[in-house]
């Protein structure tokens, strides 16, 4: 035994094919763990010293557990009944197609969900009253062929709650503007168009709610129909929402590097929270960023800014981070459960950085049409 | 079967019994996938995935099972959910009764990792079907190359092992064409 590692240590330096058909061979006793453990240990030394033989080893492993996969894969087809020859290609032409029915799948929850809010929202809609379309059984039918129509629907459904809030801010003239100038800059596209629209009452709504004290905040949000079955209460931030802003604040520096770039944004972070009131799984998206006027920087701008993006990011998570541990939501039972939350940072250059919520599927939506934009 | 059972049966080459049991789960584990956006065939590739990742995982010399071994399935299933959503830019509410929040290492999953088994997987498919069935044999059986001779007719143990020898230099240079990093 001890003869063989000592093969090894000379196969190091020859290309010889029947000594890297040994080397093989070792691999294979060492990663089956049939190897004595003197043996195990002198081999583990050898990788640790030759980069050469460090990554075949890993490449072996790697393919030696994708070929048990393959057969577990066939094992647990013939289980579920599903024939055997059938699992491992289909696993491997699945994302594409899946990326398609995804797609319409994602479009039907967020028609659906925007219709209900609608609902609650506004009687007097410009458009075909979202009712009709309630009442129709297909909802999936409906928004493969008249998906343009959908999406105006939409716009004016955000327009039309956006009024309200213009008004009371008195911000009328800059928004009016801003919606203008990116209509211009976008052509007939109507799919693009329509994300500029939708886009341009989301910045604003954001302004507005920077502008507003904290109390209008507060009201707004009370405010919004909870449509998604909440019999249930959601996980909140020890003491709520105020609170929450009060941390906010106090947590709050505005990073360097974008204050020097006279760069302002807004980040969107989803997060859950435990049964047990911890945060886990932070993710963030900076969707918008904005110069010192306040105007939001051109897509080219936007990209070529991933640095300042992903210091309001990393910003913006570590506030919540530190926000650990909340009260949990709980179930319709009133026991503890997981759940999760969306909130949105604004990074403010006059000082005026806020975090607030939005009425969820609704915004999913349009974050999800930003994120995509952008991308 | 109890839980002890479907993890020995798991760790032996008789894993089927072990897995109509496990599958008597997809039922309600599909609800909860269905109910935040997926469809039936999403839920199935991932709980096919997640039956895979629980075997490997149980195969692990330190595993030490800390759960009701459903519960452990739920979490698995419910992270690879979460996985895909995310790679979809959505991240609905994802309330799953009587499951474990777990973490990729927890499940050991790596996301880089399990792309370049992706590649493998299509590697393999290009290698000769006298190469898969030595792998087969070999790493997934666990025969020993003496067996393999006699069962696929080589002349000798010798020229069975050169065969496995080519047949993986071949799928490590199909799969570093692949794979421009390693």
């Amino acid at each position: 035994m001890y003869g063989e590692s000592h093969t090894v240590s000379q196969t190091k330096f020859t290309t010889d094919m029947r000594s890297e058909l040994e080397t093989l061979e070792q691999i294979d006793q060492y990663l089956g763990g049939k190897m004595t453990a003197e043996n195990a240990a002198s081999f583990k030394a050898e990788i640790a010293a030759d980069p050469k033989l460090q990554s075949l080893v890993k490449d072996q492993q790697l393919l030696i557990q994708t070929v048990n996969r393959q057969a577990l894969m066939a094992e647990i087809n013939s289980v579920a009944g599903l024939g055997a020859a059938g699992g491992a290609a289909g696993a491997a032409g699945w994302g594409i197609a899946q990326w398609a029915i995804t797609a319409l799948v994602v479009a039907v929850v967020g028609v659906g969900g925007y219709f209900i809010y609608d609902n609650y929202q506004s009687e007097d809609l410009p458009v075909d009253s979202s009712e009709e379309f309630l009442a129709e059984n297909s909802v999936e039918e409906f928004a493969s062929d008249t998906g343009d129509i959908i999406s105006f629907a939409m716009e004016d459904g955000l327009d039309s709650e956006l009024e309200e809030e213009v008004i009371d801010a008195n911000v009328d003239h800059e928004v009016t503007d801003r919606s203008d100038g990116g209509n211009i800059s976008v052509d007939k596209n109507i799919d693009r168009n329509d994300n500029v629209n939708t886009m341009v009452p989301f910045v604003t709504a954001n302004d507005v709610n920077a502008v507003n004290n904290n109390e209008k905040d507060e009201k707004d949000l009370s405010q919004t129909p909870v449509h998604s079955v909440a019999k249930n209460r959601k996980a909140t931030y020890p003491g709520g929402l105020l609170k929450m802003k009060e941390f906010f604040k106090k947590e709050m520096r505005y990073p360097r590097t974008p204050r020097d770039k006279g760069l302002a944004g807004t980040v969107k972070v989803n997060f859950l929270v435990t049964a047990d009131g911890k945060i886990m799984e932070l993710a963030s998206n900076c969707f918008i960023l904005k110069d010192a006027e306040g105007l939001k920087l051109s897509q080219f701008k936007y990209s070529s800014n991933g640095k300042s993006r992903r210091i309001f990011e990393d910003k913006a998570e570590a506030i919540f981070r530190k926000s650990s541990p909340w009260t949990p939501a709980t179930n319709a039972e009133g026991n503890p459960t997981l759940s999760e939350q969306t909130w949105y940072v604004n990074f403010d250059l006059k000082g005026e950085s806020s975090i607030y919520q939005l009425e969820e599927d609704v915004l999913h939506d349009d974050s999800k049409i930003m994120i995509e934009r952008n991308q | 079967m109890t839980d002890n059972e479907i993890i020995s049966a798991l760790k032996s080459g008789h894993r089927e019994a072990a897995l109509k049991e496990l599958y008597k789960e997809f039922p309600k584990i599909k609800v909860n996938i269905l109910s935040s956006g997926g469809d039936e065939e999403i839920a199935r590739h991932l709980f096919h995935d997640s039956l895979i990742l629980l075997i490997e995982k149980v195969n692990k010399p330190d595993f030490k099972l800390t759960a009701k071994l459903s519960t452990f399935l739920y979490g698995i299933n419910r992270f690879l959910w979460k996985n895909e959503l995310r790679k979809r830019h959505r991240s609905p509410e994802l309330e799953w009764k009587d499951t474990l929040i777990l973490t990729a290492d927890e499940i050991g999953y790596n996301e880089e990792k399990e792309e370049k088994m992706q590649v493998l997987e299509k590697v393999l498919n290009q290698v000769t079907e006298k190469c898969k069935k030595i792998f087969e044999l070999f790493y997934f059986k666990k025969e020993s190359m003496t067996d393999i001779a006699k069962k696929l007719e080589f002349s000798s143990v010798n020229s069975a092992k050169t065969q496995k020898y080519k047949c993986m230099e071949k799928a490590i240079q199909l799969a570093k064409q692949s794979l421009p990093q390693t």
